[in-house]
């Protein structure tokens, strides 16, 4: 598969790497991609080519790990971390990130909603003992959710 | 959910950051709200409640509109949630006038009354906070920041 991926989003690349992972249980998939990522999470042996020559071939979990000097290896993205220098953030993760970040916003909306439902019946009825209990604890999980989406989105 | 078009992440994070502020205080004011209720406890009820569910029914169904809006990029949507913020303040001006009638008329009931016209106020500004969420929808999706939803409180 070359490059199989490239225009997909997110969800659509999920499902790609699903059914791959599916197939390969019955056949061998060889797959071209430049997502370093995805090369770590779908493949269980990683050849890396620079300009038509293969520089290195090992067990995925050996090439993404292993310490490599920059004599026998200069663009490791493994070697990339250890100098510090991190990743270059990958579009398709910063991507899925924001979608997520999307639904919790819903999650959260969803939980104001149910506290201000809550607090009126109790209003409405008088009983409030059980309910101000659980709408104490959703007002806290909702501030933590809160400065959860800060520091994700940091 | 569309993905977010390119070159336009920054604001789509920008609003979360914005939403999540206007959501956490609605939540504060759903608390306060709680609060009242307990204090009220068991005391016998003023009268029966029919404007105050109706307020709540209103601004619960625009924060849930509001966050679809959102989430659809839907300008529109957003613009017409902000026609039935009136609609909320309408309801509270009904809400004061009608308690105020009762503590005119009574002073006994100027405690409860009091309590009944906070409950009010919360949802009056849960409301104009929905109203922040569909003007940031819409500043997402033209690019313009305009008061679309100017409040008369």
């Amino acid at each position: 598969m070359d490059e199989p991926c490239s225009a997909l989003d997110p969800q659509s690349t999920l499902r790609i790497e699903e059914l791959m992972n599916e197939l390969k249980a019955r056949y061998t998939i060889v797959i071209v991609t430049h997502n370093m990522q995805q090369a770590a999470r779908v493949s269980d042996w990683t050849g890396f080519l620079l300009l038509g020559d293969l520089v290195e071939y090992d067990k995925t979990a050996e090439l993404f790990s292993r310490r490599r000097t920059r004599e026998q290896t200069t663009t490791s993205p493994a070697l990339w971390l250890e100098e510090g220098r991190g990743m270059p953030h990958p579009r398709e993760s910063f991507d899925r990130h924001l979608h997520e970040l999307q639904d919790d916003l819903l999650v959260m909306g969803s939980m104001v909603e149910k506290a201000w439902n809550v607090s009126m019946e109790s209003l409405r009825t008088g009983t409030w003992r059980w309910r101000t209990r659980l709408l104490r604890m959703m007002s806290r999980s909702i501030r933590s959710a809160s400065t959860l989406k800060r520091s994700a989105s940091s | 959910m569309p993905p977010a078009a390119d070159g336009q992440r920054p604001e789509v994070i920008i609003a979360v950051l914005n939403i999540i502020v206007d959501l956490e205080r609605i939540a504060d004011h759903a608390e306060g709200n709680a609060k009242i209720a307990v204090m009220i406890g068991k005391e016998p009820p003023l009268k029966p409640l029919i404007d105050l569910p109706r307020m709540n029914q209103r601004t619960v169904d625009m924060l849930r509109r509001s966050l679809d809006a959102f989430v659809n990029r839907d300008a529109e949507a957003a613009r017409r949630i902000c026609g039935d913020d009136d609609e909320v303040d309408q309801l509270y001006d009904q809400v004061f006038r009608e308690l105020l009638t009762f503590m005119a008329e009574d002073p006994k009931t100027i405690t409860r009354a009091t309590r009944l016209i906070w409950v009010g106020h919360n949802l009056e500004r849960s409301a104009d906070r929905v109203t922040n969420i569909c003007e940031r929808v819409v500043y997402l999706v033209t690019g313009k920041m305009s008061e679309i939803c100017v409040s008369k409180y």
